[in-house]
């Protein structure tokens, strides 16, 4: 047989009854599969799962409910660009700015706050490229604009933002592909585009809106695709975010420093007065409040103080935005040629055009370009930074550290392709940039401004802050130096008029600021009776001892005595139910009208007391009490006692029904009352929704009512005075690094914080317990000291070492924080390219935990009678016995037992064994000690100076210092006795006595001795036999020879080949790494 | 970093507000001038007691007592709960250290479960009483009721004491914001006549009389009669009335009155009742013994504007007023009412969250 078996094909019926039947399932499958809803009902069981799945999907969209307190003039959303350097941050908020109010920014210094549309204003605030930076835009802003380079790919700064975004409540993000005109090629350009798009969705959410922006003209982004960005912007929807919904917060977009330059003259390290001018946002704040300013620490309000708004809504309601209002306001970033600094106004005076377009001499040019090249952010750009003695010099450029995923595809030949292609491209744009802007000099000013001052990579910040500072200086000096040159800045105030300066912002609009806490006088008795609880006269402590006197006669009980000898009984009667209402109402009548009728009434006359001990409620007292206690109400009405049983008897109700009756009546009432709710019944989460915005509802209502106590509320434009502000704040001021400040309630204390950590999948290392982390929570930054356990159900372990891929707890010392709030840890010197160490949640503040490590204590065996065994060296002295009396041991060979007591005073003890104990025993005794928890707290001061701990290892790097190396800690190969035993000897005269059975039994035979005598022929047939065997011996013999020869050869020609392939290898390899070195060079 | 500040109060009068709202508010304070002009200067023994109380109910509170006794410092820690045991002196009632519990134990770790041991009633604090029937009922419009309990195992008068109260009390992770400004008209009235070691009749004697009184207003009269006998009747003879009145509302009025030797129970009865209606004459949602504790659970409530009517101001909800603003930073808005002759208290809460309590 040949070829393939072949089988009759099968033939599918085409007619007759079993065609029609498939064709007929066939048909009803596919209806099935288009319109599954039809055919839920065809199967009871089908219907059942699918119904519950739609109710097990519906439970899932569920959110605990959170008020939306969002005030009617809403504070202007910000919008954080975010990205690495050198991505088009700067030129994206330049675009959005210029599309929204037709003004071209030549710089970008602290956040810009425009209207946008007719109920809408935007801040747009660029992130600064560094950790401490980035932590705080993650916690403020609303809508984030990630700007990605696509000509480079994704960066770590990308992704690390999205964690810090993760952990402090997620906004809104949107992505924004730049430089994507750095591809000739159409088709690679989808490619990164389409790449691009799934990482981000990945990264964010699927169907995550990522913008492309396909190049740059007249140094910004082209119209048409702003104006698409900005539309998305326009009607961005934002979720309110737990942290910011419960706490008030600011971002300071002016700042200002108030202090008497008298005290400055003679102490120029005195504490400042600072002024913080920004939009209020999350609830309210007042006066006294204590604040967190991330970076600068804690501190009390002076005073908050309502401004007028700088970039206000248009007040009436019209159809387009006008002109006229499409305001901008960036005080610290220069808008029409004013910019406010920190202590002064400077006012651009531009140069007339035929000036500017006059032919220079050869000498002003060579001015001119002494002052270009003078610029101090090109001459920083040369500068290296040493930032420890003995470290590697950081170049103060941006370091870009490319995101390298398994999944992302970035071969080294693409890579270099697009590097180098993007490198050509950067240097076009500038160029063009140079010729096309008007302020062009001032635009690549702005842009290596921006890389000097927020580099990021390992430069550590203290070396940014000296730098920024020293660039600031210099700035400033050069500033005074050009000021009689025809400069572009003018200074018009000096320091000394900075109380002018205010009152000049203010009164723009021709308005000063309002004083709310102006004493009203009425002739009203509110304004008496506030007088009298809180009048400044009476500073309460004193008072209290002045009016009251000493003596315990009064004393602090809230129980009155007061007895009121006059009291009209008439007048008292109207606070009965059964007194007169004043309408003429009779009380009965009265309480039929707030109850359910009359079924009220016999609730009433059956009469109920609310009594915690036998707790007896009535049910029909819910129905009664409508209104505000309804709810305490349904708490305790958790038992219907047998009280109520008693009162009935006590008090037959007054329509002379029985019980059982008037039972069956209220239930029938019940029933109708119930089902005329029906219609309108709302569930449990929609009742708890609307109690909650019902509430804030209240909250706005009052907010005129209470405009008397001086509270700020969200959305409005607030000036904050904070008084006892380290003087490095003032010194070190960047306006491009944001300032937060953010209300604090009720969270300073300071307790251990119990957390459930995980270590970032990314982060190459596993955390130490002892190592001093970053943690950020809530609004603050801090530096502590964690120490990592695991509960195994009985005790908290101490870990040394963070899980590598599972959450553990952590315990770190600092402020108090919400349980539930997410936080992000990350060390200050950053090491690896991914700076996030770990993210988790808080679990609980706490004064005391008990975290347990493992000590063995071992000890040997002196003296040992038959269970009981003196053990020695595991003590110093009877008292360390006397504690351990009665802690159970063990020994290697798992024989247990127990201290006894000390004997002697030499720390030996005797100790019951469940067994008789050997001296080559080691005895153990597992014991857990309770490890104290390091309370260290220092909070990160990133804009002020920063003194930080260090771990051990940098320690000894610094210091050069070798880890200790402990003989004893080495693991050596165990080197074990083999265990000789004697053989088993049975004396003779037991052997005898043994049964037969158990005997040792011996037969001899004696093969060996005797002799074999052969006849002829078995004589031939051996000598032949052994002949055989030579020959074949002798052929085995050869054959084996000329298989280890031929083996040798193969060998030989093998290790031959593998040699030249390895040295063809050796050459690829390094061409490709010459040529990736290269690259790299460039980049 | 600026360091926080220590309060300074002196004087030893709202002591028990300030070492609370200290715990509370998480702020340190520091009293000094504790009696320093008396003939017997310092700390009186139920304020060693109070400090004593409030160590055991909180962890890493640290409490300095100056050596005369004429000051003390707390710097305070986080309110535990759990089992609390304690003898109270009997210079002062149960009701002294109770209602300093009252504040703290809501927002403790975990439930508290305090027994205390003392004089469960006398004529300067709240008798345990009014606190079990009023104090811990009016837990309920802050969303604190739900599994407080409180038993009265002995009672114990004056001079002696040997009384005995358990306290349970669940925590929360919050309050929930009060909008309470309808008094509503009194509905009914309770009441407890309590007699230990004297004639059951006195009992019934004070309900007569207080009936007499009440009688005239409304019919819906309940006072129960609560004699205590043998071991759980503490060690001296002793007997009084609690009455609550309940407005259509739910808001609770209170009076009471303790004999003190030689009274008749009919009058104790009669000046109980009248005490009543001279409470009831003042109107407003809570009574002036519990005006203190809207206005802390006020304060403690969330970000959302909170109200309530009371009837007049007491010179100690003042003081507490102040100390409020003091530790909390809250001032309330007191208007007037002309048309009732009571006052509209409303303030926006701070926030207050239990963060001592865990999360899974």
């Amino acid at each position: 047989m040949d070829g393939k078996q072949t089988h009759k094909a099968h033939r599918v019926h085409k007619a007759g009854a079993s065609a029609k039947k498939k064709l007929v399932e066939k048909k009803r499958k596919n209806a099935e599969k288009n319109n599954p809803r039809a055919f839920t009902m065809q199967s009871a069981q089908k219907a059942d799962r699918m119904a519950r799945r739609k109710a097990e999907l519906n439970e899932k969209k569920y959110h605990l409910p959170m008020a939306d307190r969002t005030p009617t003039i809403p504070p202007p959303i910000i919008v954080a660009v975010v990205g690495p350097p050198q991505c088009g941050k700067t030129t994206l908020i330049k675009s959005l700015v210029r599309r929204y109010t037709k003004h071209m920014l030549s710089e970008i210094r602290g956040p810009v706050t425009i209207v946008s549309g007719k109920k809408q204003r935007i801040t747009f605030l660029e992130c600064p490229n560094d950790i401490n930076a980035m932590t705080d835009v993650a916690k403020v802003a609303d809508l984030v604009l990630l700007v990605l380079d696509a000509s480079y790919g994704f960066e770590m700064e990308t992704f690390e933002f999205l964690n810090l975004l993760q952990t402090h409540g997620m906004p809104k993000v949107m992505g924004v592909l730049t430089h994507l005109d750095d591809f000739k090629d159409n088709k690679r350009q989808k490619l990164v585009k389409k790449n691009f798009k799934h990482r981000f969705w990945t990264e964010v959410h699927d169907g995550a809106k990522l913008f492309f922006l396909s190049g740059v003209e007249n140094g910004r982004y082209l119209d048409r695709e702003i104006l698409n960005l900005s539309r998305f912007i326009s009607v961005v929807k934002l979720r309110p975010l737990t942290w910011r919904n419960s706490h008030p917060y600011m971002l300071a977009d002016r700042v200002q420093d108030l202090t008497d330059p008298e005290i400055l003259e003679t102490n120029p390290k005195a504490n400042r007065t600072v002024a913080l001018y920004g939009y209020l946002r999350g609830t309210h704040m007042k006066g006294k409040d204590r604040v967190h300013i991330p970076g600068a620490g804690d501190y009390q309000l002076d005073q908050t103080e309502l401004l007028t708004d700088p970039c206000p809504i248009p007040d009436k309601e019209r159809k387009r935005l006008d002109e006229r209002h499409k305001l901008i306001y960036a005080p610290m970033s220069e808008v029409n040629g004013v910019m406010y600094d920190k202590d002064a106004v400077y006012i651009d005076v531009r140069k007339t055009k035929h000036e500017e377009n006059a032919v220079e001499g050869e000498g002003e040019k060579m001015l001119s370009e002494l002052q270009k090249a003078s610029n101090v952010s090109d001459r920083l750009a040369m500068h290296q930074f040493n930032l420890f003695s003995g470290a590697k010099p950081v170049p103060a450029t941006a370091v870009r550290r490319p995101a390298v995923f398994d999944d992302v595809e970035l071969s080294a030949d693409d890579g270099s392709e697009v590097d180098s292609d993007e490198d050509e491209d950067d240097e076009d744009v500038h160029a063009d940039s140079d010729s096309d802007s008007d302020a062009s000099g001032d635009d690549e000013v702005e842009d290596d401004d921006d890389n000097a001052a927020t580099s990021s990579g390992p430069v550590d910040y203290r070396a940014q802050r000296i730098a920024a500072r020293e660039l600031e200086d210099r700035l400033n000096a050069e500033k005074d130096d050009d000021d009689d040159d025809d400069d572009i800045l003018r200074r018009v105030y000096s320091d000394g008029g900075s109380d002018d300066d205010s009152e000049g912002d203010a009164s723009d609009a021709g308005l000063g600021s309002t004083e709310r806490l102006a004493p009203v006088h009425l002739g009203t008795k509110r304004v008496n009776l506030m007088d009298i609880v809180y009048g400044d006269a009476d500073k309460s402590s004193k008072s209290s001892k002045s009016r009251n006197g000493n003596g315990d006669a009064d004393d602090d009980n809230a129980k009155s005595f007061a007895f009121d000898e006059d009291i009209d009984y008439n007048q008292l009667r109207r606070f009965f139910i059964t007194g007169d209402n004043g309408d003429g109402q009779d009380g009965e009548e009265k309480s039929d009208d707030d109850g359910d009728g009359n079924d009220m009434d016999a609730e009433e006359a059956m009469g109920d007391f609310e009594d915690l001990e036998i707790g007896s409620d009535d049910d029909g007292d819910k129905d009664a009490e409508s209104g505000a206690d309804s709810d305490a109400e349904s708490a305790q009405s958790g038992s219907d006692g047998g009280e109520s049983d008693d009162d009935e008897e006590d008090e037959p109700n007054r329509f002379g029904l029985s019980d059982e009756k008037m039972k069956k009546l209220k239930n029938k009432f019940d029933e109708i009352d119930n089902s005329d709710d029906d219609g309108e019944k709302k569930d449990f989460y929609q009742q708890q929704k609307e109690e909650l915005q019902g509430y804030v509802d209240n909250t706005r209502q009052a907010m005129s009512e209470l405009a008397e106590i001086n509270y700020r509320w969200s959305g409005e434009y607030v000036k904050i005075v904070i008084e006892d502000m380290p003087f490095e704040f003032m010194n070190g001021f960047d306006p491009s690094i944001p300032i937060v400040v953010g209300g604090i309630p009720n969270e300073e204390g300071l307790s251990l914080i119990n957390m459930r950590i995980k270590r970032h999948r990314w982060y190459p290392r596993i955390l130490k317990t002892g190592d001093p982390i970053v943690i950020s929570v809530g609004w603050r930054r801090f530096q502590t000291i964690p120490t990592y356990y695991m509960n195994d159900r009985i005790k908290n372990r101490m870990l040394k070492y963070s899980p590598e891929h599972m959450h553990c707890n952590a315990v770190v010392f600092g402020p108090y924080v919400q349980p539930g709030t997410g936080f992000c840890a990350y060390f200050l010197k950053r090491a690896h390219r991914f700076g996030i160490a770990g993210t988790g949640t808080v679990l609980e503040n706490t004064q005391t935990i008990d975290i347990v490590k493992k000590l063995k204590l071992t000890g040997y065996p002196e003296k040992i009678h038959k269970n009981t065994a003196y053990v020695g060296k595991m003590f110093n002295s009877s008292l360390e016995v006397a504690k351990f009396e009665g802690a159970s041991i063990k020994t290697v060979s798992g024989i247990r037992g127990q201290v006894k007591k000390a004997s002697g005073d030499n720390g030996v003890f005797r100790a019951t064994f469940e067994d008789k104990v050997k001296m080559s025993d080691i005895v153990f005794l597992r014991a857990f000690r309770t490890i104290p928890i390091k309370k260290f707290y220092n909070p990160i001061t990133s804009l002020l100076s920063v003194t930080y701990m260090r771990s051990i290892a940098d320690i000894r790097r610094a210091k050069n210092m070798a880890v200790p190396n402990k003989a004893d800690s080495h693991y050596k190969p165990i080197v074990r006795e083999t265990k000789r035993f004697n053989p088993l000897r049975i004396p003779k005269s037991l052997q005898a006595e043994l049964p037969f059975k158990s005997k040792v039994k011996v037969v001899k035979t004696n093969t060996k001795s005797r002799a074999v005598v052969m006849d002829k022929h078995d004589k031939q047939v051996a000598t032949l036999l052994g002949q055989i065997n030579l020959l074949h011996k002798d052929k085995t013999k050869k054959l084996r020879e000329k298989v280890q020869k031929q083996k040798a050869e193969y060998v030989r020609k093998r290790n031959e080949e593998e040699a030249e392939a390895d040295a063809r290898r050796k050459k690829r390899r390094k061409t490709f790494f010459r040529i990736e070195g290269q690259h790299q060079r460039k980049d | 970093m600026s360091k926080r500040d220590v309060l300074h109060f002196e004087g030893h009068r709202f002591l028990k507000q300030r070492l609370v709202l200290s715990i509370l508010s998480q702020r340190a304070v520091r009293i000094d001038r504790i009696r320093s002009d008396d003939t017997n200067p310092g700390l009186r023994d139920y304020e060693v007691a109070l400090l004593r109380l409030l160590d055991k109910a909180t962890n890493g509170s640290k409490f300095d007592i100056s050596h005369t006794g004429t000051s003390v410092t707390l710097r305070p820690g986080m309110v535990t709960g759990g089992r609390i045991d304690m003898d109270c002196p009997v210079s002062r009632a149960i009701g002294y250290y109770l209602e300093a519990l009252v504040a703290l134990a809501p927002f403790g770790k975990e439930q508290m479960t305090a027994v205390l041991r003392g004089v469960t009633m006398d004529n300067r604090d709240l008798s345990v009483d009014t606190l079990r029937t009023a104090t811990l009922v009016n837990y309920r419009h802050f969303g604190l009721a739900e599994g407080v309990e409180m038993k009265i195992v002995k009672r114990g008068a004056l001079p002696r004491g040997g009384g005995e109260v358990r306290f349970i009390c669940p925590v929360v992770r919050g309050v929930k914001p009060l909008a309470f400004t309808d008094a509503g008209r009194i509905r009914r009235i309770r009441g407890i006549s309590y007699a230990t070691r004297v004639s059951p009749q006195t009992a019934n004697r004070m309900v007569d009389a207080a009936r007499g009184e009440l009688n005239r207003f409304i019919p819906d009269i309940y006072i129960y009669t609560d004699v205590y006998k043998g071991a759980e009747s503490g060690l001296s003879p002793g007997f009084g009335l609690s009455l609550v009145a309940e407005s259509t509302t739910g808001a609770l009025v209170t009076a009471e009155l303790c004999a003190e030797p030689g009274e008749a129970p009919e009058d104790i009865g009669a000046r109980a009742a009248r005490l009543l209606l001279a409470e009831i004459a003042r109107g407003g949602c809570f009574d002036s013994a519990h005006q203190w504790m809207a206005m802390l659970f006020m304060a403690l409530a969330p970000e959302h504007v909170v109200r309530t009517r009371i009837g007049k101001l007491t010179p100690f909800t003042i003081q507490y007023l102040r100390d409020l603003r003091d530790f909390f930073n809250t001032t309330f808005k007191i208007t007037p009412d002309a048309d009732s002759n009571t006052v509209l208290m409303a303030c926006l809460g701070t926030g207050f969250t239990n963060v001592g309590k865990k999360t899974i």
